[in-house]
């Protein structure tokens, strides 16, 4: 019992500190719906901090802490947010990983290269930054030690680790939910757009959230620290461990996260206490954590179809070269391939020869990454361990004597079986649960598996000879470079195949638009599993290549983390196609030599490749196709002034620049399933000023300002006051598609003006531009006479704006009494407000602390419209509010926009049937394929007009 | 790189004026032959790295490294590589030292530095090899190069066995291949101090390289007289951030008491947590680790110094703190390098490493040749230590290939310093499988 008790306790520490990274974890995902691998890098980066001000300067704790903490943690937050978070919110899984990665493997990096430079070049009399074992915490040094009975002992750094953890758990849990400001990140990040909607700042509030995970970060790193090494392998490696108490949390819950790190803890101290398995199996209790990584993610995938993670839909690499003919994109390669070949033939001397067979190796890994990833949009952390497992099953049947194409045969199905068996299960659960589950894998193989003697031969490994093949001498460097130049060609034009075959097409439908490529019958699953067992096997081909080149392999020769830095290179260079993976790896492998003549620093290149990834957030295409992009960009400059040189020509050349998505269609070489609105969202994510510049010269776009239809609403003479809103020529799309082409639109205050419109007309559109959801390319919009075209959605409210958006106006995850606090307007007492609205309507004060979700439709819809009639809106504009609802509830909430209206708000409704709103109606417009058609006072619409309206679009 | 048709084709001749694709392609070419004149050096004659006059070193070393690496390596083997040209040279040719260039103890880039040191910088032998970087691939590249390289001996490449390889250990093989050898001195001293029949647990790593090391370290204790009652290698290599477990389990490991010796088998961060959980927990016996000799380690944390006070500390070289004329001398070949050169673990080392090599360089003769070398040194070859007072114990190859140099130094810690225990001591090798269970 005393052992128990004692394992208890001590595995309550290690379990405080893994909760507090769990939590700051999941504090990020669920706000910024960006699962942060570079967590625990902050951590390390702040830690070394106090470090150097406390043990380095000799600042007092107090002082070393508040800077550390409070000053330089939230620091690098905004730093981080700005450059990395916000650019990355809309980004696509992958995208977001391997970003956080790549700021993994470059903070600790930079921030030893600063301490450094402070030391080297500075002379700053500070600690350099390496080998810091047990250094001091924010308590005394050395710790005091409290001897509670003869078996139980805990000092000084345990308590303030255990007091920590319970006061910030606490603390934070008061935060979000006994707090406006709690209640604001709540409601962000339950619906985001929505809370924009309701007067939240979410730029502000998730800026918010980045401070304090990043001061959570820091502090954990600075309270942590005295229990391990202060140097970055362990705290990347704890990243697994925060990801395996943060998904026993389910990736969602703040309390089960902090529950599922102190398990974690205790379940590591009981199973080294008690279980004697351990004993025999090497590594096991070390792999403890992955495993239960491991176990967490099944668990999850038993119980729910997907961990939440971003579902925005990928965008389809730019293809620069669309507009060239097949010699041409071929030819750069071909020549460039030709010269890699002459030069390892008879200029290459030794050294450059040895680089270039090693960075022909990596070509064929890297390859690897641009299937999983470029093609698959899926990010794999355990390519590395593919290479490790394929060439070591490669080097144990050569030891059994098996042809050397025999072994490498079986080397690559071990890789791709390894691959197979991870992703089955962790596919269903989306990209970020893939990324967990490879990173536990490449973990356990590192601890458990490649250790094991029977495959490994120990330390030892396995010496590979060089055979002759077919009459080739590959011991000879030269010739070696002449098979793996092949091999790397025939994979780069195999990978170009399986794009354009139908399971590449069918990958590409799942990744940019997965709910079309579902309903056409591609099985999501099946179609990545078959790509990431291959790009498995395709790691293990060049885990074998360079076991060949080096002659020799060993379990220790690549760690798991060796696997991320190499993700971030090949990000570096384009991972979406084989060229940027082609030279990323002959200059993953010249590298050392290269950054040997500019400096003498061991950390840039972790810096360069980390940051290289984190480039990834603006540029998803890597420096490859960047150039691609320029020289396509002279290109077509040099073009145009060819065609105005000679006159005429113009019409049958080339074409011109045309956007990334649109010129990846025109070629015909996308799957239908890849529906027009996948192309608009990939258009409007890319704005190519090509585009734009090439807009007005289009004919089938091209409407002058003075192109306003003549019967339109009075667009005159100001109307002062008593106009609640205007739009003036709105134009505004997705990218190239515009769907408002020129809207003028005028609802008085007082009345309510019914906008209608067929399908597709535009009309969501409208009400986005109205409430600052999409920004319009053309056009004001006015709100009782002040101009707010340029105004963020949440600053619309100020100026009296409400919006009720198609899909109800409530915050499914907070409770009646939450949403009713947040809706209600400024001014408004927050507690009276809500008794307020709770006695008008009786059926919400019975279930105010039900959460909105589970509320009727209708008694969604009273939510959210409810908290207006307390200090009504100068305007309110609702999209489709009678949509799913039974009539007569449907008749409840026109009353209430007649009450609105009655009491001064300029109500605009949008609908597509007007049978529930003509009744309602004081103005009528109709709307057709992006313009007001026609405009006209509810008395003088009939049925015939609206008929016509709906056949024809003509009044 | 997708083939599509259009309707730019039909004008490629001017294409090719304005886009002068065919330029690019001779530019690369020309590249290429430019590169290949700067590349090819031309081809010397005699063997890699030995004119009449000189022979051409570099080093390889971990001079940082996320676990601290060696610092100082640079300077040891420099010391003592310049005192042997000070002193005429070896057999007519100085040593013409490049320097050591840092592997990070990062296996990619110990394999590449050794590409860029054998191809490159065409030395002859690569003095100091220091650190865990040095992989099988690296040894097996330069065994195949016929490279000589001098290190501490942990590495598998060190201890190739009957297969006598390129890369030595100055102290031999400290882990041989199939536990096969142990150096007795690993446990005589301490055991001899504490008294036949004291009770021992042995501390090791999770991990299936400790697990070897645990086999050898429980014979030399078995073998020194000591009665072991706790051998396990279970303490987790990674995150590890309590110790209770472990520190429970040894604290009853005699019978429900504590033993009289904990002995270490494991990293450093294992060695420091377990000990400082021991002291927590009130234990009064001793403790013995084989790696936290590292002069500065105790100036620098608080929390290490208190957690290992006491412990003793189990050497393959002799420790500075000893003085006498091999420290001396040691210290004197390094101040004539660096005056303000600290005497770090690496430089101890990396020094010794050269001493080494020194020694092999003159057996090998005047005819210099990598066969030449390694027929002689691989052959029969033994390191004379200082007759007066030995800084590290005599190794003979082949031999030193499978098996440990016998010896050790032993010190304790005390307060924030090293206190001499004894110094170097040769108890012999023992087979492992001759010691009782």
């Amino acid at each position: 019992m005393n052992t128990f008790i004692a394992l208890l306790v001590s595995g309550a520490v290690s379990g405080a500190v893994y909760s507090l990274l769990a939590v700051g974890l999941v504090l990020q995902q669920t706000a910024l719906r960006i699962f942060n691998f570079a967590h625990t890098a902050v951590a390390f980066s702040i830690a070394l901090l106090y470090y150097e001000l406390t043990t380095g300067l000799g600042w007092p704790v107090p002082l070393a802490v508040a800077v550390a903490v409070l000053v330089a943690a939230p620091l690098l937050g905004l730093v981080v947010d700005a450059v990395l978070f916000r650019p990355l919110r809309d980004a696509d899984d992958a995208t977001k990983i391997v970003a956080t990665v790549g700021l993994l493997i470059a903070l600790p990096a930079l921030t030893l290269f600063l301490v450094e430079t402070a030391v080297d070049t500075f002379g700053a009399d500070i600690p350099r930054g390496d080998n810091i074992t047990y250094p001091p915490g924010i308590g005394p040094t050395p710790k005091h030690v409290w001897h509670l009975t003869d078996w139980l002992h805990v000092d000084s750094n345990q308590t303030i680790v255990l007091v920590s953890a319970a006061v910030i758990a606490a603390g934070l849990w008061a935060l979000l939910h006994r707090s406006r400001l709690g209640l604001r990140v709540r409601a962000t990040v339950d619906r985001r757009q929505l809370a924009e909607y309701r007067g939240v700042d979410t730029r502000t509030t998730s800026r918010l959230v980045v401070l304090g995970s990043f001061a959570l970060a820091g502090f954990t790193g600075v309270i942590g620290a005295p229990f391990f090494s202060l140097t970055p392998a362990s705290f990347t490696g704890l990243v697994a461990v925060g990801a395996a108490a943060a998904v026993l949390g389910s990736l969602r819950s703040m309390p089960l996260a902090f529950l599922g790190g102190l398990l974690l803890g205790v379940a590591q101290s009981m199973f080294s206490g008690y279980a004697r398995f351990a004993d025999s199996v090497h590594g096991a209790a070390s792999a403890l954590p992955y495993v239960l990584l491991f176990a967490g993610l099944f668990y999850l995938a038993r119980d729910r179809g997907r961990i939440a993670s971003s579902v925005a839909e990928a965008r389809l690499p730019p293809d620069h070269l669309a507009g060239l003919a097949a010699w041409r994109r071929y030819a750069p390669w071909t020549a460039a391939a030709l010269a890699l070949y002459l030069f390892a033939q008879f200029g290459a001397d030794d050294y450059w020869l040895t680089l270039i067979v090693q960075g022909l190796a990596f070509c064929m890994i890297f390859l690897s990454f641009v299937l999983v990833t470029g093609l698959g949009g899926m990010v794999s952390l355990a390519q590395a361990a593919f290479v490790t497992f394929a060439a070591l099953v490669f080097g144990l049947c050569l030891s059994h004597g098996l042809p050397f194409l025999l072994a490498a045969l079986i080397g690559v199905a071990a890789a791709a079986l390894l691959g197979a068996v991870v992703a089955v299960p962790a596919l269903r659960l989306g990209g970020l649960a893939l990324a967990l589950a490879t990173l536990a894998l490449a973990l356990v193989g590192d601890t458990v598996l490649f250790p094991w003697e029977a495959l490994s031969n120990g330390e030892y490994g396995w010496t590979i000879p060089r055979p002759t093949l077919l009459g080739l001498d590959l011991a000879d460097d030269r010739v070696l470079a002449g098979v793996l130049l092949a091999l790397v060609a025939l994979a780069c034009a195999a990978i170009g195949a399986l794009r354009d075959s139908p399971s590449g097409h069918a990958v590409t439908a799942v990744r940019s638009a997965p709910a079309a490529a579902t309903s056409v019958g591609i099985s999501a699953a099946w179609a990545k599993l078959r790509i990431f067992t291959v790009s498995a096997a395709v790691a293990g081909l060049g885990g074998i290549m360079l076991a060949t080149v080096n002659q020799s392999v060993s379990h220790t020769s690549l760690d798991a983390m060796t696997g991320l830095g190499w993700l971030a290179v090949v990000v570096l260079f384009g991972i979406r196609r084989p060229a940027g993976a082609v030279v990323a790896g002959l200059f993953f492998a010249a590298s050392p030599e290269i950054l040997s003549h500019v400096t003498s620093s061991t950390r840039i290149r972790d810096i360069l490749f980390g940051l290289g990834a984190i480039q990834l957030a603006k540029a998803p295409d890597g420096i490859v196709t960047q150039i691609s992009g320029a020289l396509a960009g002279a290109r077509r400059r040099a073009q145009r002034r060819a065609r105005l040189d000679t006159p005429g020509d113009g019409a049958g050349g080339a074409v011109p620049a045309r956007a990334p998505g649109v010129g990846a269609h025109a070629d015909g070489s996308e799957p239908a399933a890849v529906g027009g609105l996948a192309a608009a969202r990939d258009l409007a994510a890319v704005r190519d000023p090509e585009v734009d510049a090439s807009m007005p010269g289009d004919p089938l776009t091209t409407t002058g300002p003075g192109d306003a239809r003549a019967d339109g609403p009075a667009v005159g003479p100001a109307v002062g006051p008593a106009v609640g809103l205007r739009l003036r020529g709105v134009r505004a799309g997705y990218g190239a598609v515009e769907v408002l082409r020129g809207i003028d639109l005028v609802v008085r205050r007082g009345a309510v003006t019914v906008l209608l419109g067929a399908n597709g007309a535009g009309k969501s559109t409208v009400c986005a531009v109205i409430a600052g959801g999409l920004a319009p390319t053309a056009g004001a919009i006015e709100l009782a006479g002040a101009d707010v075209t340029a105004l963020p959605a949440h600053r619309r409210v100020g100026h009296g704006l409400a919006f009720a958006p198609e899909s109800r106006g409530v915050f499914p995850a907070l409770t009646v009494t939450e949403n009713l606090a947040l809706a209600l307007p400024r001014g408004v007492d927050a507690s009276g407000g809500v008794a307020a609205v709770l006695d008008r309507f009786p059926a919400l004060a019975a279930r105010r602390r039900v959460a909105a979700g589970n509320l009727s439709g209708g008694e969604q819809q009273m939510l959210a419209l409810a908290p207006m009639l307390l200090d009504p809106p100068r305007v309110l504009v609702a999209d489709e509010p009678c949509l799913g609802l039974a009539p007569r509830i449907s008749a409840r909430v026109l009353e209430l926009f007649a009450e609105l209206a009655a009491a001064g708000t300029a109500v605009l409704v949008v609908e597509e049937k007007a049978r529930h709103v003509l009744d309602l109606a004081d103005e009528v417009a109709f709307l057709d394929l992006g313009r007001v058609a026609w405009s006209r006072a509810a008395g003088d619409v009939d049925r015939d007009t609206l008929a016509d309206a709906y056949l024809t679009g003509a009044p | 790189m997708r083939p599509r048709s259009t309707p730019g084709t039909s004008r490629w001749t001017r294409d090719i004026r304005r886009y002068p694709l065919l330029a690019n392609v001779a530019g690369l070419v020309a590249l290429a032959v430019v590169a290949a004149a700067c590349g090819s050096s031309g081809g010397s004659d005699g063997p890699r790295g030995v004119t009449d006059t000189s022979i051409t070193i570099g080093g390889i070393a971990a001079l940082t490294s996320a676990s601290g690496g060696y610092p100082g390596a640079d300077i040891g083997a420099k010391a003592r590589f310049e005192r042997a040209n000070r002193e005429g040279g070896i057999n007519g040719r100085t040593i013409s030292y490049i320097g050591v260039s840092d592997d990070q103890e990062a296996g990619d880039t110990n394999l590449q530095l050794v590409h860029k040191a054998v191809q490159r910088d065409k030395v002859f032998a690569i003095v100091p090899m220091l650190g865990a970087g040095f992989l099988p691939a690296s040894s097996d590249y330069l065994n195949a190069q016929k490279v000589p390289s001098v290190g501490w001996g942990f590495m598998p490449g060190q201890c190739s066995g009957d297969k006598a390889g390129f890369a030595f250990g100055y102290n031999g093989c400290i882990q041989p291949p199939g536990a096969t050898v142990v150096n007795t001195s690993l446990a005589k001293p301490i055991i001899d101090r504490l008294g036949a029949g004291t009770t021992v647990a042995i501390v090791s790593d999770d991990s299936a390289n400790s697990t070897d090391g645990l086999k050898t370290v429980r014979a030399a204790f078995l073998a020194a007289g000591a009665k072991v009652v706790y051998a396990k290698a279970n303490v987790p290599t990674t995150e590890k951030v309590d110790y209770t477990p472990f520190v429970q389990a040894v604290m009853t490991s005699d019978d429900g008491a504590p033993p009289g010796l904990v002995v270490f088998n494991s990293l450093f961060a294992n060695t420091v947590g377990i000990s400082a959980g021991l002291h927590t927990a009130g234990y009064k016996g001793a403790l013995l680790n084989y790696i936290t000799y590292s002069p500065g380690l105790l100036e620098g944390s608080a929390d290490i110094t208190a957690a290992l006070q006491g412990s003793y500390v189990s050497t393959q070289f002799l420790p500075t703190e000893f003085g006498g004329d091999a420290i001396t001398q040691l210290t004197d070949d390094i101040k004539a390098v660096d005056p303000n050169a600290k005497l770090t673990l690496g430089a101890i080392q990396s020094y010794w490493m050269a001493d080494v090599f020194v020694q092999m360089l003159q057996a090998a003769g005047r005819d210099l040749t990598p066969e030449r070398f390694d027929e002689v040194v691989n052959g029969s070859f033994t390191y004379q230590p200082t007759a007066s007072q030995p800084g590290i114990g005599p190794i003979s190859f082949p031999a030193g290939h499978g098996e440990p140099a016998p010896c050790s130094a032993l010190v304790q810690i005390e307060g924030t310093s090293y206190q001499p225990v004894s110094p170097m001591t040769c108890t012999g090798n023992v087979p492992i499988a001759s010691v009782p269970r």
